[in-house]
């Protein structure tokens, strides 16, 4: 089957590819390596001693067996948000209303749960993350409408979407979800068959990571391996050229939406699912947020946002025990993250200029 | 299609080894520095099942070495335990989380243990906050907040050798402990306080009227057990006395609250009120008794101060008490699970000492009120706990 040439170009293309990967890992360990130095430096400035305090914060993340677990559990929404904001992004769309998707997604994943009582695990927990995805996605309906009747720009809508959202839970749990019992506003407890198994003992993390991990892996396989997820990265990259070129750019815009808004539904669910038990008023800190993030310093590439997500997921678990053993504040942490992105987005800026000069001067 | 096949077979690796970690916990707990820890800190092992200490425990402890070896011929002081503090909101902010930390460091100094506070405002810390501590082995975690009832609930059962108390609410379980305050013997006394005192027309701006006032934040199960000792207590002096209601709706209202207090005050022949309407809301209520020269009664800290000669007393929720007290008993292994009530009795509920006021409260007043404290710590008067 295969010529010793093909193999030979096989080969090379192998070589270019690890040489590519290399350089990139060189320039992010690079940029890591940077923002913490940034971090160390600022911890100096307020007379704390860095390394005691990226000790802390690393043993906090990764010390232990349960720790470790506990720290794969909180990229699990890191991924799903990650993931979310990667392809939209690849289509370029600006979908700024993963927060409000991952609201309604926990909320219609949690109505499930609490709603439904006797079913079986294997019926239940499927029911769930239905609703949950399924919630995600059919909230970014009205911006898909409004996208395509008016040609209204996605990024004021989604972000409209969110405050919508939020308001519309709290309303939902304050009155006519609400568990008397409960000892702040939220919704009754998810029936037992509704929550996610535990895979240890001592540590939040369940089966939602392998899920995650695996959404991770299929949202690679659909971007870079089909045909459909080919024509949504050549919207993003062109839109009038794949309109040209007979792409359904609308079709494509509504995949996108729906599917980023379908993925950070589905992390919702998790969140509801395997941690809390229940619907809580404002309990996210703000993934969606992150989910942006995370893309950009993955450069929009599923399976790059497992890496940046265990980073994220890392300093969450660590920032506690930092600030508890040594006094340095959390917010470290977020300046930590903020250098970073900001590096990634002046690398790729910087790149892309170098690549534009290099076709003027060429 | 390679590059696929690499990956899917390196997350399968991954997957399975995390599979690997599934069975028991004890696992990674009881590994190495099992050995290190109680040759080092104390040469006669009594409780080996306390001792689960983290990797990282030994690194931090070891300076600390050279004391105990100092110590512990002379003294004989047992081991040391660890105690950890996890308050639903920071310690340096709201009085009653205040009160807690205070009643924590207090209890550190005391029986020197060392310091360990995790903070924050974020639902899903609580929870991360209250296992961390539970994987780092303590000996008993003291959460702070009814709102972190979950928090506890969820991890208590994973951890059963683990100690938990939580301040204001009782998660379940066999190994935790509700330190439920007693609010209405302490709001008995206000009651008691206030119907003596709405008769005492020789001070200003009081009416013959016997009608007092209670304003609460809103109409959940705290806010209730404060008025009905209120009530109970207005009831004790004198049945014939009213007690005029209202709700603000929000613990964060002061407008509304100052609104609902005017109101009483000018339309209802109330002359003293008892605010539970959060401390912002409280703000709103003592700001009407300033402007109309009406009396008002504090809640959970002290507000004497607020409105010098006008706030006849404040009733104190003295959590610090109450984490102190569950602390010492734990170190004396006097803990005891279930819901534990701390009132009068206890010194957790009381009343100022009414010093801002001086002669405008008679000494017959004054009597009488710690005759009725005298009667609710012997258990002569029975304040009814509303459900």
């Amino acid at each position: 089957m295969k010529s010793g040439s093909e193999k030979k170009k096989r080969l090379a293309s192998w070589k270019e590819n690890f040489a590519d990967v290399g350089a990139q890992l060189f320039n992010y360990l690079f940029i890591l390596l940077a923002s913490l130095l940034i971090g160390a430096i600022v911890i100096l400035l307020s007379g704390k001693d860095p390394i005691a305090a990226y000790v802390a914060l690393f043993d906090g993340a990764f010390g232990s067996g349960l720790k470790f677990a506990d720290t794969l559990d909180r990229t699990t929404i890191m991924i799903l948000a990650g993931i979310a904001g990667s392809i939209a992004f690849r289509t370029n769309i600006i979908n700024l209303g993963l927060e409000g998707q991952l609201y309604i997604g926990a909320f219609a994943a949690a109505w499930v749960g609490f709603t439904f009582h006797g079913l079986p695990s294997y019926v239940h927990i499927p029911l769930c993350i239905l609703a949950g995805v399924l919630g995600g996605a059919l909230w970014t309906v009205p911006v898909i409408y409004l996208k395509l009747s008016w040609n209204i720009p996605v990024l004021v809508p989604t972000l409209m979407m969110n405050y919508i959202a939020i308001r519309f839970t709290e309303y939902l749990i304050a009155f006519p979800f609400r568990d008397p019992g409960a000892p702040m506003a939220g919704s009754p407890r998810l029936a037992q068959s509704a929550r996610l198994p535990r895979l240890i003992q001592g540590s939040t993390i369940n089966i939602g990571f392998i899920l995650a991990i695996l959404i991770a892996i299929i949202a690679f396989w659909f971007l870079f391996k089909t045909k459909t997820g080919y024509e949504m990265r050549m919207v993003g990259l062109n839109k009038d050229f794949a309109a040209a070129a007979g792409i359904p750019v609308n079709r494509s815009y509504i995949l996108a939406l729906t599917l980023s808004g379908g993925t950070i539904g589905l992390g919702g669910a998790m969140m509801i699912m395997g941690f809390f038990g229940r619907f809580l008023g404002g309990f996210s800190p703000g993934y969606g947020w992150d989910g942006f993030m995370i893309a950009i310093i993955a450069q929009n590439h599923p399976i790059g946002v497992l890496p940046a997500a265990l980073f994220y997921g890392g300093l969450a678990n660590g920032a506690m025990a930092m600030q508890s053993a040594t006094g340095v504040p959390q917010a470290v942490v977020a300046m930590v993250k903020g250098t970073l992105v900001l590096s990634v987005t002046v690398k790729v800026f910087i790149e892309g200029m170098r690549k534009r000069l290099q076709q003027w001067v060429i | 299609m390679k590059k696929l096949q690499i990956l899917i077979i390196g997350l399968m690796i991954v997957t399975l080894a995390l599979a690997g970690c599934t069975p028991p916990a004890e696992e990674p707990v009881v590994e190495e520095p099992v050995v290190e820890e109680p040759v080092v800190e104390e040469p006669e092992v009594e409780e080996p099942e306390v001792e689960e200490p983290e990797v990282e425990e030994p690194e931090v402890e070891e300076p600390e070495v050279e004391e105990p070896e100092v110590e512990e011929p002379e003294v004989e002081e047992p081991e040391p335990m660890n105690i950890a503090l996890v308050p639903a909101g920071r310690i340096g902010m709201e009085g009653f989380m205040f009160l807690a930390g205070q009643g924590y460091k207090q209890a550190a100094a005391d029986f020197g243990f060392e310091e360990r506070v995790l903070e924050s405002e974020e639902a899903e810390e609580w929870e991360r906050n209250v296992r961390t501590v539970s994987q780092d082995g303590y000996d008993l975690v003291v959460g702070v907040g009814a709102t972190m009832l979950d928090a506890v609930a969820n991890v208590a059962p994973d951890f059963p050798d683990i100690m938990y108390a939580l301040v204001d609410g009782y998660p379940g379980g066999d190994n935790t402990a509700g330190l439920i305050a007693q609010e209405q013997e302490g709001s008995f006394l206000a009651g008691a306080l206030a119907a003596m005192m709405t008769t005492e027309t020789s001070l200003e701006n009081i009416n013959e009227e016997k009608i007092i006032g209670f304003i609460g934040g809103m109409e959940v199960p705290s806010v209730v057990r404060w008025l009905s000792g209120f009530q109970q207590g207005a009831a004790y002096i004198d049945p014939d006395v009213q007690v005029q209601v209202a709700y603000v709706g929000s613990f964060r209202d002061p407008a509304r609250a100052k609104e609902l207090a005017l109101a009483m005050f000018e339309e209802q022949g109330v002359d003293i009120i008892m605010s539970v309407s959060g401390s912002s809301g409280d703000v709103g209520v003592f700001e009407a008794v300033a402007e109309t020269g009406f009396y008002g009664i504090g809640a959970d800290v002290d507000w004497d101060d607020e409105v010098p000669g006008q706030i006849l007393t404040s009733v104190l929720k003295r959590t610090d008490v109450a984490v102190y007290d569950i602390i010492a008993r734990f170190i004396e292994g006097e803990f005891v699970t279930g819901e534990v009530m701390y009132g009068v009795a206890s010194g957790v509920m009381d009343i100022t000492d009414m010093a801002n006021m001086g002669d405008a409260i008679p000494q017959s007043v004054r009597d009488t009120i710690d005759e009725i404290k005298e009667g609710i710590t012997a258990g002569e008067i029975v304040v009814e706990r509303p459900q």
